[in-house]
């Protein structure tokens, strides 16, 4: 091993290779000086999620999120919160009010990209958030997480050009399809149009009586809770047993009333939700059959889709998207069972 | 039994007892705030002098109830919490996640998922042994040389794992049934440069640290762990094949394309730190030998079975435990599924790191503190890992 | 101090030259500057040196972590500092600034009056070190007759600091690199004295200025520095191992070791009295340094150095530029190696060094008495030679394994 020291020796030679090979060898000065200096993201990274619209000129209206909450429930540390947009009359605008995502919480897995059936929401890879503060500086609002389809092809231009060119297909698709169904759709919604006036006069006492001036709610409240009741008078199920819930002045302001459908909850499975759903109409355990999530993927929320269904108005038994195969197949288990397939 | 210094008794030579000096052990707490600790570590040692006479490891600084949030959980979900097992090797990790779910459900994964699975892998452990050894070197007190230049080449790595996996650490990258994004030919191309490139970094790390007499004197017969001690306690990994233990996962049970792939064990004979060292070493040029076949045999194909759903993905009710030979030693899950399947009803971690630093004790006792610390750099423990 | 007793009228006088200029004061200070009385001509004879000390050696401290920090940095494929002005030049005034301005904490329980003290401690027996130390042909501060033992005997003394820090801090870790230090530093003390026994022996003289003097002469003043005899190469790695151990460099920084003591002594410390603590570590480190090149590298002797002006201008470039070279070693040295362990450093001490130093000493009687010098360098190179093998074989035997490895099949 020849005589003590030399490994040490060898040692310093290693250190003096490196201590000048850092003047002159790029591999052995890997350091980037950050702020003057940056390296070159790959395409691939990622950093926090952003929504993607594709009208410049529009942002809200043409962004591609449809508020089907699909990644708030798939978000493993549950960052994103989101509340859907509603018009005056408490109609679901397919587009979410809020959408919050909590970046201090938000883990950058890209769970919720995957999961996102609509392309609308994608990874950013800008890496410079850092804030001030740590509450709500480290949540990203509707207005900051909005980046336009442009900025997603710039970033991410691989990526990008094949979801653009998915999306391309399948609008052409749809269209393809909308064609030769106009027609027969424009008979269903003949049936259906003079149901739909029916109701609403219904609905509009209805949403008189069940809250009274001083409710304790606010402003913003009351026009949701009475948009809230009004479709459910609209849609003729129990507006009785609605109308004690709101009248209850504890009675808070959250989306599912779950006093009147158990089964409204997207954290049950679909067994537990037809248990709570036996002895209830048909509308209501086709209901039951539903993701829950109020997705409006299928163009109605869960009990507009069911009672479409049931009133006949609605033929299409697929249209629940977080629901998949699941939901389609029992669906079609209970038109069956009801006798009306 | 803290003793306060100031009740501490002086020396004294007490009348009956021979002339000896009556002296008392010292307790000190190693961590949690210790710069060798890893992380959030405790070592409750009683020193006699220099000597460790007792020692304790406490655990648990660094829990954050990986398990059960599991258990709340879709399938999908807990992937991205599995990199935050042990962060160093994320890869492997979700590789075990992924083995274990794939068993539970009885999906057949593409072979050239496989592949990249197993280029992934050894990538992984070339950095996690390099870095090791780093940390090791950190602990005898070398300045952190050596762990920059052992940082200096885990960050091509990273860079190839940002390129592909869209994230340097937390890669959440394999999937079940696959992994998540394909490698395009520019990543084959990085890795395989990395894979001739590596053994050139290998030989300058040795010649700094092999016969290095400061790092021989200072590791050799200390913290031995005698073959039967490293069985009887489920040691694994590098740590028992360096006592001698010839337990190799990817011998034993050939998971993914291991069966196809040529490589040796290293085995040490005596199980001290320096054998743990060496069989770092070793079996970082082992998967050198396995990168470059993988590299070689890749196929074309796709890289995740399409079969497998991304949401709503349910699993027929029963359990399963998969297990790789994972840088640090046998990574296990063990996943119970029930009526429903959408998420596990049990979900048990098997971390090496923390059955591996069981023995902790018995290793130290005898040897000065200054041991210790290195001793436990040469186990190769994550918190993130051993607390879960 | 005489070099300066003898220059200082002249650097009075320029003074007076320059101060006349100046209205109301300027005539009667110029009369007094011009004409200086005795004890005037002293005490600036005294405060000249003084003032060189305190001024250049802090500097050079200063600029020492910055090198450090540089050379460190690039040894592990860094950059360094280099933020705070270009090439990051006014990085240790920033250090300095943070450490003023940091909070300064004493332990509830510490012993507050000796917690104090340490630092102060530190730094006086590593500036006195200075005292000794020839910069330049004929130019040392005081020139003892026994300066090398002066030397020897203040560096111990910094032992005391370590100590007293360490125990008063009452820290666990602080009262175990308290322990360490003190039993390094009073081990490391024999073999360190012992090899410069063989110095004193061939010099004649325990004066440092006289050893400097004695390696003059040759080839460029070169061939007669003490390194280039056999016994005075391996005097000088005896020396530079000892004084590296007695000022806790790294492989032997086991009292402050930072992985495992976390900062040993100076746990406990911040803000300026851990600077303290710095300047008083490197100080010590620097004045070995310069004791090790006056000793063994030919002190301020080399290509044109000499007396007068510009030789002597010439010598203390050659001093500092050697101080400079050590000072790099030592910084390598660090960037390099790992740390030895406690009872290993005392065994090396014991069993390596200490024979060793006394094996030297032989050499150099061997090298004094045999008059012929080819066969003076034949018979004490073999002798150093045979013993370092034997020596060598036996630490390694007891520390050192060669292993085999072999492959499960
Ligand atoms: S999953 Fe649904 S809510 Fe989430 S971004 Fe996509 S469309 Fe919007
Ligand atoms: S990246 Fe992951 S953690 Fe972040 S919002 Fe999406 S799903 Fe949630």
């Amino acid at each position: 091993m020849g005589f003590i020291g030399k490994g040490l020796f060898e040692g310093m030679v290693v250190t003096a290779r490196n201590f000048v090979g850092s003047y002159f060898d790029k591999e052995r000065l890997v350091t980037v000086q950050y702020p003057e200096e940056r390296v070159q993201v790959p395409e691939n990274s990622r950093t926090f999620p952003f929504l993607v619209f594709d009208k410049d000129s529009d942002p809200v209206a043409s962004m591609r999120c449809v508020a089907c909450k699909i990644c708030e429930v798939e978000c493993p540390p549950q960052c994103i919160y989101i509340v859907m947009d509603r018009d005056e009359k408490g109609k679901p605008q397919q587009r979410p009010k809020v959408f919050d995502i909590d970046i201090s919480v938000c883990m950058q897995c890209q769970i919720c990209v995957e999961v996102c059936p609509f392309d609308a929401i994608k990874m950013d890879n800008n890496y410079e958030k850092s804030q001030y503060g740590r509450f709500d500086e480290l949540v990203e609002h509707l207005p900051e997480l909005l980046k336009s389809n442009e900025f997603y092809n710039k970033i991410k231009p691989t990526e990008a050009t094949a979801v653009d060119a998915k999306l391309k297909a399948d609008a052409e698709k749809k269209a393809k399809k909308a064609a030769p169904a106009a027609k027969p759709a424009a008979t269903a919604a003949k049936p259906a149009a003079p149901a739909a006036p029916k109701p609403a006069p219904v609905a509009a006492p209805t949403a008189k009586i069940a809250i009274p001036d001083d409710a304790p709610f606010t402003p913003e409240q009351r026009q949701w809770l009475s948009g809230y009741l009004s479709t459910v008078a609209a849609s003729g199920v129990a507006p009785a047993a609605a109308a004690p819930v709101a009248g209850t002045p504890a009675a808070p302001a959250t989306e599912a009333p779950a006093g009147n459908w158990p089964w409204h909850d997207p954290g049950l499975g679909m067994q537990r939700r037809l248990d709570l759903a036996k002895e209830t109409p048909i509308a209501d355990k086709l209901m039951a059959a539903m993701a829950q999530t109020d997705c409006h993927a299928c163009g109605y929320d869960c009990r507009g889709y069911a009672d479409a269904i049931a009133t006949g108005a609605e033929t299409d038994l697929s249209l629940c998207l977080p629901g998949e195969a699941e939901t389609a197949n029992m669906l079609k288990k209970l038109m069956q069972e009801a006798g009306k397939l | 039994m803290i003793q306060p210094l100031t009740d501490a008794k002086p020396y004294t030579l007490t009348p009956g007892s021979n002339g000896v000096i009556e002296t008392q052990t010292l307790e000190v707490s190693i961590g949690p705030q210790h710069p060798s600790t890893h992380g959030v570590f405790r070592m409750d040692c009683v020193l006699d002098g220099e000597s460790v006479v007792a020692l304790k490891p406490v655990m648990g600084y660094l829990h954050r109830n990986h398990e059960q949030l599991a258990e709340r959980m879709a399938w999908l979900g807990s992937m991205p919490y599995t990199d935050r097992l042990d962060y160093f090797n994320s890869m492997t990790n979700n590789w075990a996640y992924a083995l274990a779910v794939e068993k539970l459900a009885g999906i057949k994964v593409p072979d050239r998922a496989e592949y990249i699975r197993v280029i992934m892998a050894e990538l992984t452990r070339l950095l996690n042994h390099s870095c090791v050894i780093g940390f090791m070197l950190q602990d005898l007190g070398a300045w952190g040389t050596p762990l920059l230049y052992a940082f200096r080449e885990r960050e091509r790595i990273l860079d190839l794992y940002e390129a592909v996996s869209g994230s340097r650490m937390m890669c959440n990258y394999m999937r079940f049934g696959g992994v998540r994004v394909n490698l395009t030919d520019e990543n084959l191309a990085t890795a395989k440069d990395i894979a001739t490139r590596f053994p050139r970094f290998l030989d300058e790390f040795e010649k700094l640290l092999t016969n290095n007499e400061v790092l021989l004197a200072r590791t050799q017969r200390v913290g031995v762990l005698p073959k039967e001690l490293a069985i009887n306690a489920g040691i694994s990994g590098p740590m028992a094949r360096a006592s001698g233990v010839d337990y190799d996962l990817r011998k034993v049970d050939k998971y993914g394309v291991y069966g196809r792939l040529e490589f040796r064990v290293p085995l040490g004979d005596i199980g001290d730190v320096y054998d743990r060292y060496y069989i770092r070493v070793l079996e970082m040029r082992e998967s050198i030998k396995i990168l470059q076949q993988a590299l070689r045999d890749i196929p074309q194909g796709p890289h995740i079975a399409p079969e497998v759903k991304l949401r709503n993905f349910k699993i027929p009710p029963g359990d399963g435990y998969g297990r790789i030979e994972g840088p640090k030693g046998e990574l296990g899950f063990y996943l119970v599924s029930d009526e429903g399947g959408k998420q596990p009803y049990r979900y048990h971690v098997r971390p090496p790191s923390f059955i591996n630093l069981t023995i902790l004790e018995d290793m130290c006792v005898g040897h000065k503190v200054a041991d210790v610390v290195v001793i436990l750099g040469s186990v190769d423990i994550v918190l993130g890992e051993v607390d879960r | 101090m005489d070099q300066v007793y003898k220059v200082a009228p002249q650097l009075l006088k320029f003074l007076s030259y320059l101060l006349g200029w100046l209205p109301w004061i300027g005539k009667p200070v110029a009369g007094f500057l011009s004409n200086p009385p005795a004890w005037f001509l002293l005490a600036v004879a005294i405060a000249i040196p003084i003032l060189f000390v305190v001024s250049v050696f802090p500097g050079i401290f200063a600029y020492t972590t910055l090198v450090e920090r540089k050379a460190l940095g690039r040894i592990q494929n860094r950059i360094g500092p280099n933020r705070v002005g270009r090439w990051g030049l006014l990085q240790p005034i920033a250090d300095g600034v943070k450490l003023l301005t940091k909070e300064d904490i004493v332990p509830r329980s510490a012993d507050k009056f000796v917690h104090f003290l340490a630092p102060v401690i530190a730094v006086i027996p590593s500036v006195l070190l200075f005292s000794v130390v020839p910069v330049g042909a004929g130019l040392v501060p005081v020139d003892l007759n026994i300066g090398i033992l002066f030397a020897f005997a203040i560096s111990t003394a910094s032992v005391l600091a370590l100590f007293m820090g360490g125990w008063a801090s009452r820290n666990k870790f602080s009262l175990l690199g308290a322990m360490r230090a003190v039993a390094q530093v009073v081990s490391y003390e024999v073999p360190m004295v012992l090899a410069a026994v063989a110095v004193v022996m061939a010099a004649g003289s325990l004066s440092t200025l006289a050893i400097a003097k004695a390696q003059g002469g040759g080839i460029l003043n070169v061939t007669h520095w003490f390194v280039f005899r056999p016994w005075g190469f391996v005097g000088f790695i005896l020396f530079t191992i000892g004084a590296m151990a007695e000022s806790a460099r790294t492989p032997f920084d086991i009292p402050e070791a930072e992985s495992e003591i976390i900062a040993g002594y100076h746990t406990e410390y911040s803000g300026f009295k851990f600077a303290l603590f710095q300047l008083g570590e490197y100080l010590a480190s620097i004045a070995m340094a310069g004791i090790t090149v006056t000793m063994f590298l030919g002190g301020y002797n080399g290509p044109g150095s000499g007396p007068g002006i510009l030789g002597g201008l010439i010598s203390m470039f050659w001093f500092f530029a050697k101080l400079g070279g050590m000072i790099v070693l030592t910084i390598w040295i660090r960037g390099t190696w790992p740390r030895v362990r406690v009872d290993q450093l005392m065994s090396f001490a014991w069993k390596v060094l200490l024979p060793m130093s006394i094996v030297n000493i032989v050499a150099v009687g061997m090298w004094h008495y045999i008059a012929i010098r080819p066969i003076a360098w034949v018979v004490t190179t073999l002798w150093l030679v045979l013993w370092f093998i034997t020596l060598s074989k036996l630490a390694a035997s007891e520390n050192i394994e060669k292993r085999e490895y072999r492959y499960a099949s």
